[in-house]
């Protein structure tokens, strides 16, 4: 589903240059659920952005779905993302300016779809997340669990294959996390989408299948859990 | 995707409300530097209502010539003139010739209407030699020398504002304060100011037929282009013996037009600079303005791109974004703009400023595509956890 083949990316700037991540190898399976701990600025966002082709590695290969991504243009890349992934941020990332239908629907524009289609789906993927009653809010009209719970809406929405979740409930309090989190391991369960989540909490990453820990940009440990 | 754009637009009218409004006022600048700039075109490639080509002309001050003599001499000059068998035709008439700064204005009225019109005093050769078009009637001739009333003939702007059209104006009188006149004929405007002048009342003209022995005349000379310099030479020294006291002096037609043109090139290149200044800053304007819009939503486009959008997308959807903004602030410009046709304010004809409203809201289209195309590319390449970090 997800293979990872000696990737490393390298940030050069002017005066300094930063390993963030330095010969990566993954492989996560289908249907799994994978969480990535370890400490602030060892590479995991850049780990997730590469995974989920938001950057490019410096080197080594992502392959996704069996297809290996290189050398795609931007325009293949943009398809790719729309059709197989959906992202999940620590700071939500909505478009203040829309309303929480209008910020769900925002995947589905990029595809052929009638605006009655892409309105149902909307509201379908807002009712999973219990937020059917708030669809014509803005989001700074919601609480921050609610602003996730409309993020995860937006990601769901296209029925990808693929999660990434980058602290999702790493703004929230452990109630609202919570939540986050149950609705992350009923879509992992109940429809089978592969999920690659990054958190600071162990409890979180207790419920998932596997943790890995990255260290400046290098694995240091990896669990299995048995549920 | 169109009804999102307006929702999204919708919903930031607060923030657009600069670029709103700087659309607006570029507009309004554009159709005024456009309405002028239409006016004079269309002024100038207007006909002029005469020919001026291969006209020679002669400029008599009879100084203090004995009254008693100047009659005698016009008399001599007039038949001499007739004697020579290459010109084509001659003329005499009043100072205000064609491309002359002479200008004499009267007040014409009918029953109901009153109006300013140039005055000239002519000839029955007059017509021939500049071939001014006769619309309606006829020129002078022989017959009006016995007339009760001065005939007269008239532009076909005078006729149209005395008379409703130039075919009612026939056979019709005219009052200059006590004495009246008659219409003989109607003749297209006759623009004399030249290319850049409408005329008097948007083109009024009146001509007389007159004797010319109360003000120094102007003698007019359409002469063969084949024997021009020996019989320009041949007539100067004839009217020399004939008339020994006046002082002659002679000119083309041609050159007094581009004399003329020449003194209207300063006032317009300095129109054609502030409109080109203004130009180039509604252009700055928009630019900046785009530019600033365009960055503030880096954060918003990593979004969209994160979500599966292309560049290319990107880049239509900020252009296509800025169009719908510029077409807000075109309504309300056109709201202003269309007043000028409908309330006829400065006289111009609705053409001109219907063309102006075109070429303005073109030109804002074109400058919208133009200056925001840059900046949305830009944006839109933008690597995108680099444009995340900015929302
Ligand atoms: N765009 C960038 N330019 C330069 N350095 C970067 C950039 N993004 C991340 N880094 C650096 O790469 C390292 C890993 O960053 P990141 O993946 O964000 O860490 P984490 O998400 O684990 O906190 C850090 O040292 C960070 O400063
Ligand atoms: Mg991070």
């Amino acid at each position: 589903m997800i293979s990872l083949q000696n990737v490393e990316k390298v940030y050069q700037t002017t005066s300094i240059e930063t390993v963030a991540l330095d010969g990566i190898n993954l492989e996560v399976q289908q249907g799994e659920f994978l969480s990535i701990m370890g400490p602030s600025g060892c590479g995991k966002s850049t780990l997730l952005n590469i995974m989920g082709l938001l950057d490019e590695p410096s080197a080594g290969d992502v392959i996704l779905n069996g297809s290996k991504i290189t050398g795609y243009s931007n325009k293949q890349l943009a398809r790719f993302r729309n059709q197989n992934i959906g992202f999940i941020f620590q700071s939500y990332h909505l478009i203040n300016d829309l309303k929480v239908i209008d910020n769900v629907e925002l995947p589905l524009l990029y595809r052929n779809m009638s605006r009655k289609e892409r309105y149902d789906l909307s509201v379908e993927a807002l009712t999973k997340v219990g937020l059917k009653n708030r669809i014509d809010h803005f989001p700074n009209q919601l609480s921050g669990g609610q602003r996730q719970r409309v993020a995860i809406a937006r990601a769901i929405v296209g029925k990808p294959t693929i999660i990434l979740a980058d602290e999702p409930t790493g703004n929230l309090d452990s109630r609202m996390g919570n939540e986050i989190m149950d609705i992350l391991l009923k879509l992992n369960e109940e429809e089978g989408t592969t999920i690659v989540m990054v958190t600071h909490d162990e409890s979180m990453a207790l419920k998932t299948h596997r943790l890995a820990r990255l260290f400046d940009g290098t694995w240091v440990e990896e669990k299995a859990f048995q549920h | 995707m169109i009804r999102l754009l307006f929702k999204l637009i919708w919903n930031q009218r607060r923030k657009h409300f600069g670029i709103f409004f700087e659309f607006f006022f570029s507009f309004l600048v554009l159709f005024a530097v456009f309405s002028f700039g239409f006016s004079y075109l269309k002024q100038y490639l207007s006909p002029l209502g005469f020919d001026y080509k291969d006209i020679w002309v002669v400029e008599l001050d009879w100084n203090d010539t004995p009254e008693e003599e100047i009659s005698e001499t016009l008399t001599l000059l007039k038949n001499q003139m007739l004697s020579y068998g290459q010109i084509e035709t001659f003329s005499f008439s009043g100072k205000n010739i064609p491309f002359s700064t002479s200008s004499a204005i009267d007040e014409f009225s009918t029953e109901g209407e009153q109006v300013d019109a140039d005055v000239f005093k002519v000839d029955d050769r007059f017509a021939e030699l500049f071939a001014v078009n006769v619309q309606e009637g006829r020129w002078f001739g022989e017959e009006d020398a016995v007339s009760t009333y001065s005939p007269v003939v008239l532009t076909a702007s005078m006729a149209e504002q005395l008379f409703g059209s130039t075919a009612a104006a026939i056979e019709q009188q005219v009052q200059l304060r006590e004495q009246t006149l008659k219409v003989v004929g109607v003749v297209d405007n006759f623009r004399y100011r030249g290319e850049f002048s409408r005329g008097v009342g948007g083109g009024n003209g009146i001509f007389f037929r007159k004797d010319l022995d109360s003000n120094p005349p102007i003698l007019m000379v359409k002469v063969d282009q084949e024997a021009k310099a020996s019989l320009e030479a041949t007539i100067r020294q004839d009217l020399r013996s004939i008339a020994p006291g006046w002082v002659i002096e002679t000119n083309y037609l041609s050159d007094l037009r581009n004399k003329k043109l020449r003194s209207a090139l300063v006032p317009l290149a300095i129109v054609l600079i502030i409109s080109g200044f203004l130009l180039v800053n509604v252009a700055l304007g928009l630019f900046g303005l785009l530019w600033q819009s365009i960055s503030k939503r880096r954060g918003e486009i990593g979004i969209r791109k994160s979500m599966g959008s292309s560049n290319t997308e990107i880049t239509i959807q900020l252009i296509g974004e800025m169009l719908v903004l510029a077409s807000f602030g075109l309504i309300i410009g056109l709201f202003f703009a269309i007043q000028f046709p409908i309330l006829n304010v400065f006289g111009l004809s609705s053409s001109v400023y219907v063309g102006a409203i075109i070429a303005a809201v073109a030109s804002i289209y074109l400058l919208v595509i133009l200056c925001a195309y840059f900046p949305s590319n830009q944006a839109s390449k933008l690597p995108i956890a680099n444009a995340l970090r900015f929302e």
